[in-house]
């Protein structure tokens, strides 16, 4: 079974060949720190038409960010408790691996 | 004055027998087990009742798959643990995998005493852990299981992310990433870095630039160098034996990154322990 994440878009197989488990995280939100014309450092999206020099890369949280690693159980139902749910999930068939 | 029966209580079979830990009637066996595959596992053994009866056990514990603990607690009548041992009774697991411990405490919930450690270490469906015998292991003691693991497949312009799980020590040994740039003309610039979570504290270029529509495959490793096919579509990715945490993370950060730009699932070969 392929999953795809509603928050950030990834596919991935939260059970693996082997039978392990794969706890999806979405990536972080990619940033540049641009030096502004005061002189002063600003922190934002990256963009071709931003002329504005960069000085620096950084990462910012995605909102809504889904990530499964767990946390603890539900005393109430026994269910395994995830750090943050996001947007949660949809089944989609695998993608096409590229050998080469 | 009355006299003392000092008529000695006969010696049966169990009793001439190593008798083991004496358990007052008050404590129990307590088997936790951290598991990353699904298993079912048998705690077995022999206790030896007070008349020198010889009583096997045998119970099964479910633990979690995602590596959290999850315990049984078998309590004990007034006599001699004789001997313990637990293997996995269902599932295949692989050094590395399934790690146990039984201990012998004092009460069964709430507030419980642990009072001392039997057996620790991994077990297999062909191995056991057994006390007496068995030497008391640590998580990161040994070979880890070997685990190729096929990661997220990012959508479009977005990169690499792969996080260590929790409760795992991983060895990373090698991950290859397929990288497709589109047609926007910028010189591309993969750079692999790894994160406790927060702060990077490695980053690893790949050998050349990736242009507008070129097709590569990324691969890391501890080469010891970094290289690069005269077509270069083959760059590779330099880093150290690298040990990493649970919540440490490797991602890609890639410059020049445009819009249609797509990464593909990344694949990757770690040695992995169990690591509370």
């Amino acid at each position: 079974m392929w999953l795809k994440c509603e928050t950030c878009g990834g596919v991935y197989q939260p059970v693996q060949a082997g039978g392990g488990l794969y706890f999806h995280t979405c990536p972080p939100l990619e940033r540049v720190i641009v030096e502004q014309p005061d002189g002063s450092r600003a922190i934002v999206a990256p963009d071709p038409d931003d002329k504005r020099p960069i000085v620096g890369t950084t990462t910012i949280p995605r909102p809504g960010v889904r990530d499964e690693r767990p946390i603890g159980v539900d005393p109430a139902t026994g269910q395994v408790l995830i750090a943050s749910p996001g947007r949660g999930v949809r089944v989609v068939p695998a993608p096409i691996v590229e050998e080469g | 004055m009355a006299r003392i029966d000092s008529t000695p209580t006969p010696l049966t079979p169990g009793l001439y027998d190593n008798l083991g830990l004496y358990a007052t009637g008050e404590e129990s066996l307590r088997l936790t087990a951290f598991s990353g595959l699904a298993v079912t596992l048998a705690l077995e053994g022999r206790f030896t009742k007070l008349d020198g009866t010889v009583v096997p056990f045998a119970e099964r514990l479910v633990p979690a798959t995602d590596r959290t603990p999850s315990s049984l607690v078998m309590p004990l009548t007034e006599g001699w643990v004789s001997n313990v041992s637990v293997r996995a009774s269902t599932g295949t697991p692989r050094r590395g995998q399934t790690f146990v411990l039984v201990e012998l405490v004092r009460g069964q919930s709430g507030t419980v005493q642990p009072l001392t450690c039997l057996l620790q270490g991994y077990v297999q469906d062909t191995t056991r852990r057994a006390w007496p015998g068995s030497p008391i292991e640590q998580f990161s003691d040994g070979r880890g299981v070997i685990r190729s693991i096929t990661g997220t497949d990012p959508a479009a312009n977005t990169e690499i992310s792969e996080t260590v799980p929790t409760n795992a020590r991983w060895r990373l040994i090698g991950l290859a990433v397929p990288f497709v740039a589109d047609a926007n003309v910028a010189n591309r610039v993969i750079v692999v870095t790894f994160d406790d979570g927060t702060n990077v504290y490695l980053r690893a270029p790949a050998a050349g630039n990736v242009t507008a529509g070129q097709t590569v495959q990324v691969s890391l490793g501890a080469f010891g160098h970094t290289a690069n096919s005269f077509t270069q579509v083959w760059p590779s990715v330099s880093v150290p034996d690298l040990v990493l945490m649970g919540g440490h993370r490797i991602r890609t950060v890639t410059s020049g990154i445009q819009v249609g730009d797509n990464y593909g699932g990344p694949q990757y070969l770690v040695e992995e322990w169990i690591e509370d």
